[in-house]
């Protein structure tokens, strides 16, 4: 009984749900709320930072990139069930194998607001995107903070100034990193089509919660556009072939698989640990 | 030992619990809390209430777990995210266990300060219910068992539950009257077998002090892989500074064992 009202339940908070995505899009203006949006292509392509308007009631960092996506003409593709994020401006990989460019993966940061970067450690469906916000996609490789370059510095105030405060859209204002320009001879990219290099990429998103129940899965860029403009000489984009993608991928998975020294050591820690719990309990009890 | 030192032991290990999704870190903490619980754990029905909060746990993870199957993508990265954060809420069930166990809340109701003395009393009876109903109901079935009624376990319930109500009644009431003919409430207290801030008491809280900084620490500077990334699943890294630091909950094993019978 309880099972089944519980099921009820969540099938509502499903069929809800859209309709409240809905009706945030439709009132979606002059809340003179904004906040910052980087798009760092890495080894691929330039930087594009977006001022986003946000609209009244909460959102998210992935809605943060549907609202530049309508705004600015991102384009994005969501996977795994809209949790992750797959594609950003062209580079990544689609929505069916949404990790299939791992190691390479658009990484999450937050920004502090003049400059800062920090890793974040929630999935950008769970977070909540305030006025002044900074927030930042890289991709590349590295599974931390550590070793996942980070987005260039970005101050709230260069990409959303001060003077456009009262504007309720401000004009889409990609700006390019130079530190790009000089890497490939590619045309430059601004924030509407991207160019999509092989068709095949990861993304990622820490969600925490399986917040986004009855989602679609977003497909902004249209499939003829995608892959005909790829293949750009970039020097570290994976092969576009698949096979020699997959290779790739199998062998820096299989260097980081293994159990590491610090992992045996913490399990033989916690068995050694519960073992004693264990003695000394049977000590205490006879 | 201070009653203080467990409060910041426990607050520290549950925050060390929440900050993190990473396996590895999670069960070690397991296995602290653990260790601490078999030795400090109060002798009586204590002792055996952690029973119940680890099996709390187990169907924490085991229904966090089956949530995600209910929201439609189902992979590996989603069944793993479940899985861990099952296992996070599992561990903070087990320090609290552990603190419900070793901490002595009479003692502890003694910390707050007077003004709010009226509502700690409240929490500490609130708190102490469990224990106490999980031993009337022993004390009833006995009773029963020994007039010779066997029913089946879940039949028996209202037959064990009226009488276990009233002996809860009955020891507020005596309570209440204990409290009521030594002047509760009416001016001053006087306090009697103050608690002090020894030297074990300080050793177990600097040492969970120094464990939460560690870990916020890393956590803000990305150190150790604390939330471990499921988008794509990756093996996380284990820190050896991190797994070491635990080790610093594990004072009170040596500062506070609970006394042998």
């Amino acid at each position: 009984m309880r099972v089944r009202s519980t099921f009820a339940c969540l099938l509502l908070v499903g069929t809800l749900a859209p309709v409240g995505f809905a009706t945030q899009a439709a009132c979606a203006s002059e809340t003179g709320r904004r906040a910052a949006l980087v798009v760092d292509l890495g080894d691929e392509g330039d930087v594009h930072r977006y001022c986003v308007a946000l609209p009244r009631g909460d959102v998210s960092g992935l809605d943060l990139i549907e609202l530049a996506g309508a705004q600015h003409g991102l384009t994005y593709e969501f996977g795994e069930g809209g949790r992750a994020v797959c594609m950003l401006a062209g580079v990544g990989a689609s929505s069916d194998d949404c990790f299939g460019r791992y190691p390479y993966f658009w990484g999450y940061w937050k920004g502090d607001g003049s400059g800062g970067w920090s890793w974040s450690s929630t999935g950008a469906g769970s977070t909540l995107v305030q006025d002044g916000d900074v927030q930042g996609w890289s991709w590349g490789r590295g599974d931390n903070a550590s070793s996942h370059p980070p987005p260039p510095a970005t101050g709230f105030d260069s990409v959303c100034p001060p003077a456009a405060r009262k504007e309720p859209k401000p004009a889409p204002k990609p700006e390019r990193d130079q530190r790009e320009q000089k890497a490939s001879g590619r045309e430059p990219v601004t924030s509407g089509a991207g160019p999509a290099a092989a068709p095949t990429a990861a993304p990622t998103t820490r969600p925490t919660a399986p917040a986004r129940l009855g989602r679609k899965v977003q497909r902004t860029q249209p499939q003829a556009t995608r892959g005909r403009r790829a293949a750009a000489p970039t020097v570290t984009a994976a092969p576009v072939e698949r096979g020699g993608d997959l290779a790739a991928v199998r062998t820096t998975r299989d260097e980081r698989s293994g159990f590491s020294v610090a992992a045996v050591a913490a399990i033989a820690l916690t068995v050694s640990l519960m073992a004693l719990a264990v003695v000394i309990m049977r000590r205490r009890a006879s | 030992m201070h009653q203080g030192a467990w409060l910041l032991w426990a607050t520290a290990a549950g925050l060390v619990a929440i900050s993190t999704t990473n396996p590895f870190y999670l069960l070690a903490l397991v296995g602290v809390a653990l260790l601490v619980h078999a030795a400090c754990a109060r002798p009586g029905p204590a002792l055996r209430s952690l029973k119940v909060f680890v099996a709390f746990g187990l169907i924490t993870i085991v229904t966090r777990t089956g949530l995600t199957f209910l929201s439609p993508p189902v992979s590996a990265s989603s069944v793993v995210t479940g899985l861990l954060e099952g296992l996070r809420l599992a561990t903070l069930l087990t320090v609290f266990g552990t603190f419900n166990a070793v901490s002595d809340p009479s003692a502890i109701l003694k910390l707050a300060p007077r003004r709010f003395h009226e509502a700690s009393l409240a929490a500490a009876l609130a708190l102490s219910i469990a224990p106490r109903t999980v031993v009337a109901a022993g004390e009833v079935r006995e009773a029963q068992r020994m007039r010779g009624i066997h029913v089946s376990r879940l039949r028996m319930l209202p037959a064990l539950a009226v009488p276990v109500l009233e002996t809860g009644m009955e020891q507020a009431m005596a309570l209440a009257e204990s409290m009521d003919a030594r002047g509760h409430g009416r001016g001053r207290r006087s306090r009697y077998r103050t608690q002090r801030w020894d030297r074990g008491s300080l050793a177990v809280s600097l040492g969970a002090a120094l464990a939460l900084a560690v870990f916020v620490i890393a956590g803000r500077i990305g150190h150790g892989d604390l939330s471990v990334s499921t988008y794509p699943l990756v093996w996380p890294d284990v820190s050896v500074v991190l797994v070491g630091i635990l080790l610093a909950l594990c004072v009170p094993v040596a500062v506070d064992p609970a006394p042998q019978r």
